[in-house]
């Protein structure tokens, strides 16, 4: 079961007075399947936070079919769904662990002070739970938004660039706890600008450009795909001439430096390095990188 | 309900927490106390001045809240985005509109009763009593206020809340005249203005059946059908505006 299925969606703003329209999305198709981690990468204005909005029922599609969880509106399945807008703001006047208490009163029960203490503790806001929100950090508040997103025990996250605006530690913590959530089984799908931070998270990515789907895929299968080259060091062999139908080569005193594009002429040189006595250091395939691909598909 | 209750409790603590209440409170009180400056040259009704002035300044109050924070409640949280984590939980639309609408009228209620109270205190120093009989006016504001709290954020729902402050008071006055202009146009016979009195009277609310200070600062007699009446009509006008507060909100998207 697919916990997001989007089918030809088209979301046009339309401004109310004057006749000007501009698209939010066009023609746009995405799968999420149920308990991965899906990376929505794409330039600003591309259309990420309008599909997301779209998913948890603040924008309505122009047209299109938007199911959840098997075939609930996004209005519908609310209560199964925890959100994280992008900049997110709350309500200053209350403490930590006030705010938690309110927005757990909004799916109609109330929550026992341990629970909130332990879903605050998780996010790494136990020392904070009497302080207000006026005093919290840019990183406190991403994670005070992660812990309100959680506390219907959703089983869809949706996080419209929950990486954005942190320091390398924040970012480290915040790809830490939504890989946690993952494991505990909830699906989540998430926006970023951050390549290298999808990359490392994510099991499967979509980019849109311009308002439409341009790739989805698993991250092995769309990087795998794309190696550049491999570079191998071999020590042990004397005679290198032989190499050069391989490749390029370099000469660094007893070590030989091989850069072979071809990954059968890699899988055949190392066979021949080992039969004529060699050693094999290291091999290093070097493929493309999100970001590369990334560029690359944007400028197609 | 809980989740109504839980909206409005947290609309009340943002008002309190942000010094609103206890500005208005102090401001209430200073004003009260001014009332003492009429007496020199109120030749021998002292009592009545104080009276008037206590019971129209509550009121005053009570309109300055609900044009000043009512019609930015709604407009506030789509501002600040504080709605999006709201509306994307099992929060109804209806809730969310009656939930705010009663934050609000938690603040209208608190703030008279503790303006009340402090004329009261006012009262039993300056005059040496209290006419208990002016609580009639504070029950038929309540009613008051619940009514022009659900115009306040029914207008909110689809303009700005400057226009929606403005329209809010153009009600609360035009609504409070609109009894006196119908009988003003038929006792003058206008026939050309007979159609648009009748509209107005019976399209905007009738404030002036809440109207009571007259008969409570002189003492007249208060019939049980008025009581009855100004309940009834607020509770059932109110509601009738909530829903279609609800409706035009259901529709709202959030960019």
């Amino acid at each position: 079961m697919n916990v997001i299925e989007i089918k030809n969606l088209l979301k046009i703003y339309k401004s109310p007075f004057m006749r000007r329209e501009s698209i939010g999305v066009n023609n746009l198709v995405l799968e999420v399947y149920k308990g991965e981690i899906f990376g929505l990468l794409g330039p600003n204005g591309a259309g990420k936070t309008t599909t997301l909005k779209i998913i948890t029922g603040l924008l309505k599609p122009t047209s299109g079919k938007v199911t959840l969880f098997g075939g609930v509106s996004p209005k519908e399945a609310r209560e199964r769904i925890g959100f994280l807008p992008e900049n997110p703001v709350f309500y200053q006047h209350l403490t930590g662990m006030e705010l938690l208490k309110f927005y757990g009163s909004l799916y109609g029960k109330s929550h026992r002070r341990e629970e909130l203490l332990k879903r605050l503790q998780s996010v790494g806001l136990k020392e904070s739970i009497d302080k207000r929100l006026s005093g919290y950090s840019k990183g406190m508040v991403q994670r005070i938004g992660i812990a309100q997103a959680l506390i219907g025990d959703p089983d869809l996250l949706v996080l419209d660039e929950p990486l954005s605006g942190l320091d390398p530690i924040g970012r480290k913590e915040m790809k830490d706890l939504i890989q946690e959530v993952n494991k505990e089984g909830k699906t989540v799908l998430f926006s970023s600008h951050i390549l290298s931070d999808v990359e490392a998270i994510c099991n499967r990515v979509g980019i849109i450009i311009e308002g439409r789907m341009k790739k989805t895929g698993y991250l092995s299968e769309i990087l795998k795909s794309d190696i550049h080259y491999t570079d191998i060091e071999i020590e042990g062999i004397k005679e290198i001439e032989w190499l050069k139908r391989y490749g390029g080569i370099k000469r660094e005193e007893r070590i030989v430096y091989l850069r072979t594009r071809d990954e059968k002429k890699r899988d055949e040189v190392i066979k021949e390095v080992i039969g004529r006595g060699g050693r094999i250091i290291s091999c290093v395939p070097y493929r493309e990188s999100l970001e590369e691909h990334f560029m690359k598909t944007v400028n197609e | 309900m809980n989740r109504v209750f839980a909206i409005a409790a947290n609309t009340f603590r943002e008002s309190v927490r942000d010094k609103i209440l206890f500005s208005l409170i102090i401001l209430g009180f200073l004003l009260i106390a001014a009332s003492k400056i009429f007496v020199p040259i109120s030749i021998g009704q002292a009592e009545k001045i104080i009276k008037d002035f206590g019971v129209g300044l509550i009121e005053i109050f009570g309109l300055f809240i609900v044009v000043l924070i009512g019609t930015r409640i709604l407009y506030h949280e789509i501002e600040r985005k504080t709605i999006y984590s709201i509306i994307t939980k099992p929060v109804k639309d209806w809730e969310f509109v009656t939930g705010k609408f009663f934050g609000l009228y938690y603040l209208v209620i608190t703030v008279q009763v503790i303006l009340f109270a402090i004329f009261f205190l006012f009262c039993r120093l300056y005059l040496g009593s209290f006419d208990w009989f002016l609580l009639n006016t504070l029950y038929f504001y309540l009613f008051e206020f619940l009514l022009l709290d659900a115009v306040a954020v029914f207008l909110s729902c689809f303009t700005t809340p400057i226009t929606a402050g403005i329209l809010t008071l153009l009600v609360f006055f035009i609504g409070h005249l609109t009894h006196y202009l119908r009988e003003l146009v038929l006792v003058l016979k206008l026939e050309n203005l007979k159609g648009l009195m009748s509209f107005l009277y019976f399209i905007l609310p009738n404030f002036s059946v809440f109207n009571v200070k007259a008969s409570v600062v002189y003492h007249h007699q208060i019939s049980i059908n008025t009581y009855l009446l100004a309940i009834s009509y607020s509770i059932l006008y109110s509601m009738i505006l909530l829903i279609i507060s609800s409706v035009l909100y259901a529709k709202r998207e959030y960019q």
